[in-house]
């Protein structure tokens, strides 16, 4: 009961008038049948009673607009109330999106939370959840109460009637009726529960396999970027083979439990069809003897074929009910997933100079489950207006340092701090402010051009177009349908274009000039273009950065002669640290990493060079 | 040549649907339907008989009895059948969306690359075959429901009919009437699909792209949350006035239909009523007529509705099996002749995207001799990958032809031709499978050649460090305990997969962008040892990759507008020359990185 309560006051805050909505339409939807199952009887006692056809015809006319009154206002309260409980699954979902939307990126990667949101939402995929909870739940429970009413108002004066044999009348036949009802739902109940446990197997059997269905289908199979790998490289379908053995085994396993569940559901339902035999048999018997007339016991067999009916249902919810509430229960968890307040409240002074210092003290960070440290006792600054490269091998940890400065992660030892301040203790919003960013696996979303370089629906039309030409896109977004309101892919708009990766990769850059932060940071920005792009985006460089402060982490070294410092990374470390030139003076892994990738072009100068003598020797 | 969609179809349920028995299910369930609703009308009507006429207790409980077990039977025998045919027709479903899948991955390679067509496809899958909804997972449920319906509806008027000869036709016509109404709205509906799917889709596109752990940092980064959140709200309240609409037009015709039996109750009952003054019909009678009224209205309702969203279940999924289901296979002999090593011939070939104004390769002419090693080079879009991609035969030429030692690819199978490539694509694809099932793919399993697979692609360190070596499980998706590589780590696996084909002709797309500089030259060199007696074509944006090539081609305004060895191309002084200054200018020491070159 506790619990009910709970959950209705948790339906009550979605929605207010939901629950409300929710009686008056099973009310009216209960009232509906026992009106039809009422006419039978009446019409059987009227017809015995009256001798003149009019008044009869009459009365039945009243009779029908009655139930065509009550069948339209239930009607009239059924369609109300579907939009109303669209609408509940709408609030449901718009506080799903909120909290994914809402909560930090910790918790957000977080393999719990992701997993408790796949919980709620496959459990409310299966169960219909509070949609269901107050739909079905609610209506059949008062849809119960209203036929045991309408049964005891029926059967009152069926006990009552005297009948020749003594146990046909008074407390002793209440007690035979409530002993075959006691039998009944009590063996019923019991098959409910057992078939509860099928219920809660089919259900794991069907999260197992959609699982690995959507798995094959939607990540694997269905990416137009993966068909060129599978035929070529499984032009046998040893994909789809797999996909096949695992639904089929998955079928069979699911026909059998579904059976057990059915087989055990439906042996109740038919034990209340035999209990319904067991009231027949008395009423009959009473009736057999004289004591009642035969337009009652219509009424009363009608009204008890209702309860029963109404019984069924109830118990059949039952069976649902279990998973309904876990489903619930799953939902509530993911609402209220903790999810650590980003603490700090002093507000980022705001400098028109961009005067900002950041600087690393002894920083290391370990990913969670890791045994080595991904940063490791980092100590760095930052001047204003500086230059700095982060370069060295894959994994060395230079995205993780991004990460850090950015507050995604939070340091496990050590601090960062701008202008002397724990970088913790500064409003998370206003702190990253500071920064724009274009990510290595920088994304794009589904809607107009300008609306992802500004990043807000009311964007400033003419800074959108200069932040395209200073990203080299501007002559692309040009040639587009809709210029710059043209959506980016057909997911939102069916005039969407698609941009290729380096389009995409030029857009995101725009993005980052657009926003005019104080800090600017590059991961990686052009590895996917050719080079003239990358020539155009390093020609363009100095009007990007303008005298922000940049941080340009690159696989190309060729990027580094753009940076004042040069931060060298192995293994989580800084292990060099200066200009290309003194660098290059050191023996150490830049030269290596510059030599290993400059040595192609330099031999071939040095040829060039040798060519040019031997030239001028032939002369 | 595809079947027509019908054959095909049944075809496929031939296949598929034949062992989950539907017919023994659909008659039983019939049976069970008949003697249910005769029983539901004919047990008060007994009753009633049995009060009248004053039947001995003896004789009433032992007829009681019999009518109530068999009901009880029934209760039991008619729910779990048709659950059994519901569960099994979902099952045939979810047979019939693998069977898609394979068309899908199987069929035209340039198809699934059209946006409008993958979103067509996805419209009729759903239509078809996702989700509870779709025709696949009613259609025999409402074969079966006809069946009854129809069966039910002949005995009830012939009955009815027996006593008075207009109750069924003023029952039979109120219903049809009802239906009509109910048709305008059903067909309303059906003309607002495309509506309800693009609000779905931007639904779920919100709704998916919040969730996703890719889109995580951006959306924090820059703050869009709240705009997120917004544009989620407006479209939901865009839904919810289309659903006001439509409950709107939907109450109209469930009105009409109400008030319309209405009428029918009040013509049918007083008739009866009538009868029964008149002494035509018994009180038990008349109580049994009273039942089977109620009966064939309801079935007549039954048979319409079903009857119409057949009609619409069949046109979804023979416009499904028309479109989206595999064609049967035909064997194809392999064509002789085709020995390595292969020497490549482009004859006049032009290519055109579908939609794209301009071909993106046009009227191109080259050949590669056996054994040599030809690096393609040019910007973004110049059609590089495009090229590689009709070799493969994964697209096909607009005109012109390629051939492998003078045999025509479009004449080769699909199966041989694709066993003679092994190419490395600009991205990667991991399978939820074991690592060495990721590089092994269908070929069969040879120690030797794994191990000299991962130690020339360098990912030799990394299985060494992995929990199961090369028998760990690969990504999270399908194992829990799964392991998932980096991008360098993926990329290496790649190079490790097209090491174990082994196949004579070697294709390699921009695979280094995403390594660093030193992993980058032991790539290279990996390369150079693995193109060894094999035909290769290699694409870079890294200029000096060129450097390992016999020759370069270098794409331009969909043609090879320049070829040959770097200091060849370095002599021309033309666009090849250009490029690799813009990219080596910066490894000069004595050049600025302001000065001009174009």
């Amino acid at each position: 009961m506790k619990k009910s309560f709970d959950y209705f006051r948790f339906i009550q805050t979605v929605s207010p008038w939901i629950l409300l909505r929710s009686t008056v339409n099973a009310l009216l939807s209960t009232a509906v049948p026992l009106l039809v199952a009422t006419l039978l009887g009446w019409l059987l006692n009227a017809v015995t009673q009256q001798t003149a056809l009019r008044p009869l015809i009459i009365q039945l006319a009243v009779f029908i607009l009655l139930i065509a009154v009550v069948t339209s206002l239930h009607l009239a309260s059924a369609v109300s109330y579907e939009v109303a409980t669209r609408d509940f699954e709408n609030r449901i979902n718009e506080r799903t999106t909120a909290k994914l939307t809402d909560v930090s990126n910790e918790t957000f990667n977080d393999r719990d939370f992701r997993a408790q949101y796949a919980a709620a939402s496959s459990g409310w995929m299966y169960t219909g959840s509070f949609h269901s909870y107050f739909n079905e739940i609610l209506m059949n429970s008062l849809n119960l109460g209203v036929a045991v009413i309408a049964a005891a108002v029926v059967l009152g004066p069926i006990v009552t009637a005297k009948a020749t044999q003594p146990w046909l009348t008074g407390w002793p036949f209440v007690l035979a009726l409530v002993a075959i009802t006691a039998v009944g739902i009590g063996l019923s109940y019991w098959l409910v529960l057992r078939s509860q446990r099928y219920q809660k197997q089919f259900y794991d059997v069907n999260i197992g396999v959609n699982d690995q269905m959507n798995y094959y289908l939607n990540d694997l199979t269905w990416p137009y970027e993966n068909g060129k790998h599978l035929r070529i490289y499984d032009p046998e379908d040893r994909t789809v083979a797999h996909m096949r053995q695992a639904q089929e085994a998955a079928n069979t396993k699911t026909s059998q439990v579904f059976f057990r569940m059915h087989a055990m559901m439906h042996a109740g339902d038919a034990l209340l069809v035999l209990l319904s035999g067991g009231f027949y048999l008395l009423i009959g018997i009473k009736a057999l003897s004289g004591a009642l007339p035969v337009g009652m016991v219509v009424l009363a067999v009608g009204y008890l074929t209702q309860l029963m009916r109404a019984l069924a249902a109830f118990m059949s919810q039952r069976a649902f009910q279990k998973t309904t509430e876990q489903a619930m229960d799953d939902y509530i968890k993911f609402l209220n997933y903790p999810d650590q307040p980003a603490t700090g409240s002093i507000p980022v002074e705001k400098r028109q100079d961009h005067k900002f210092e950041i600087v690393f003290h002894d920083v290391s960070f370990r990913y969670p489950g890791d045994k080595q440290d991904a940063v490791s006792h980092v100590s760095l600054r930052f001047k204003v207006g500086e230059r700095l490269a982060i370069v060295g091998r894959n994994g060395s940890g230079k995205t993780t340092l991004i990460k850090l400065l950015l507050r995604i992660l939070t340091p496990t030892s050590g601090t960062i701090t701008l202008n002397g301040f724990d970088i913790q203790k500064y409003n998370l919003a206003e702190y990253q402010q500071l920064f724009a960013t274009v990510f290595q696996d920088f994304q794009l979303f589904a809607f107009s051009v300008a609306e992802n370089v500004a990043v807000s629906p009311h964007p400033d039309r003419e800074r959108v177009w200069q932040a395209l030409t200073v990203a080299g896109v501007a002559d692309r977004v040009k040639a587009m349908p809709k210029q710059i309101d043209t959506a980016l892919t057909r997911n939102l708009d069916s005039g969407g274009v698609d941009v290729s990766g380096g389009e995409a990769q030029k857009i995101a850059i725009a993005r980052a000039w657009y926003k005019d932060a104080p800090f600017i940071i590059l991961d990686e920005p052009t590895a996917a273009l050719d080079p003239i792009s990358e020539y155009e985006i390093y020609q363009h460089f100095d009007q990007l950065v303008e005298d922000k402060t940049a941080i340009y982490i690159s696989h190309r070294m060729s990027a580094t002669r753009f940076a004042s410092q040069i931060a060298v990374m192995a293994a989580g470390q800084i292990v060099q640290m200066g200009s290309h030139e003194q660098l290059m003076a050191q023996d150490g892994l830049y030269r290596d990493l510059f030599n290993a990738q400059a040595a192609y072009y330099t031999e071939d100068k040095i040829k060039a060079e040798r060519a040019k003598g031997e030239a001028a020797f032939n002369i | 040549m595809r079947k027509k969609p019908t054959e095909s179809l049944m075809h496929w349920y031939r296949q598929e649907a034949k062992p989950m028995r539907f017919t023994g299910q659909m008659i039983m369930i019939l049976l069970c339907q008949l003697a249910t609703t005769l029983l539901a009308a004919a047990i008060p009507a007994w009753l009633v008989q049995a009060l009248v006429a004053h039947t001995t207790i003896n004789h009433f409980v032992l007829l009681l009895v019999g009518l109530i077990g068999a009901q009880t039977l029934i209760g039991w025998v008619l729910p779990v059948t048709n659950a059994m045919l519901l569960i099994r027709q979902m099952l045939v479903r979810t047979l019939m969306i693998v069977s898609a899948q394979q068309d899908y991955i199987e069929g035209p390679y340039e198809r699934i690359l059209e946006p409008e067509y993958r979103e067509h496809r996805q419209r009729l899958i759903a239509y078809a075959i996702y989700g509870d909804d779709a025709a696949g997972s009613k259609v025999i449920v409402q074969e079966s429901a006809l069946l009854n319906a129809a069966a039910i509806l002949i005995i009830l008027s012939v009955t009815l009919a027996y006593y008075v000869w207009w109750i069924p036709i003023v029952a039979i016509a109120a219903a049809w009437g009802a239906n009509a109404l109910m048709q305008g709205y059903r067909r309303y509906i059906r003309a607002q699909r495309a509506q309800t799917e693009q609000m779905w889709n931007q639904q779920s596109y919100i709704s998916n792209s919040a969730y996703e752990e890719k889109n995580g940092k951006d959306i924090r980064l820059y703050h869009m949350g709240p705009w997120y959140q917004h544009r989620y709200h407006a479209l939901m309240q865009q839904e919810l006035q289309f659903r006001k609409q439509l409950g709107h037009r939907e109450l109209l015709a469930k009105l009409g239909g109400t008030w319309l039996n209405a009428v029918r109750d009040l013509l049918i009952y007083g008739g009866l009523i009538y009868i029964l003054f008149n002494g035509h019909v018994s009180l038990a009678v008349f109580t049994l007529l009273f039942g089977l009224v109620g009966q064939i209205g309801q079935q007549m309702t039954a048979l319409l509705t079903n009857w119409s969203e057949w009609q619409v279940s069949k046109r979804d999924l023979s416009e499904f099996a028309e479109q989206a289901m595999p064609p049967a296979k035909v064997a194809e002999q392999p064509v002789p002749g085709l020995t390595p090593p292969y020497t490549i011939r482009f004859d006049h070939v032009t290519y055109t995207y579908p939609h794209a104004k301009k071909p993106v390769l046009k009227d191109l002419n080259f050949t590669i001799p056996a054994g040599q090693k030809v690096a393609l080079v040019g910007l973004n879009g110049a059609g590089k990958t495009t090229l590689t991609m009709l070799l493969m035969g994964l697209l096909k030429p607009e005109q012109g032809t390629i051939y492998l030692n003078e045999v025509p690819i479009r004449t080769v199978p699909d199966l041989q031709l694709r066993a003679q490539f092994a190419p490395v694509f600009q991205d990667a694809l991991l399978f939820g499978r074991t690592l060495q099932e990721n590089i092994e793919m269908d070929l069969p399993h040879d120690a030797k050649r794994l191990q000299h697979a991962l130690a020339l692609s360098g990912l030799a360190d990394t299985v060494a460090q992995l929990p199961h070596g090369v028998a760990t499980q690969l990504t999270d998706k399908l194992h829990k305990d799964g392991v998932n590589l980096s991008g360098g780590q993926q990329q290496k696996l790649m190079v490790a997969r097209a090491l174990y084909r082994d196949a004579p002709i070697l294709i390699l797309d921009e695979p280094t962008a995403a390594l660093d500089a030193i992993a980058e030259r032991e790539q290279y060199q990996a390369y150079q040892a693995m193109a060894t007696g094999k035909t290769s074509i290699f694409i870079s944006h890294r200029m000096a990759s060129t450097k390992f090539a016999d020759k370069i081609f270098l794409l331009q305004g969909g043609q090879i507008n320049e070829a040959g060895t770097h200091a060849e191309l370095m002599a021309q002084n033309g666009a090849y020359a250009k490029l690799y200054q813009v990219q080596s200018q910066y490894y000069q020491k004595e050049v600025t990185h302001d000065e001009e070159i174009f």
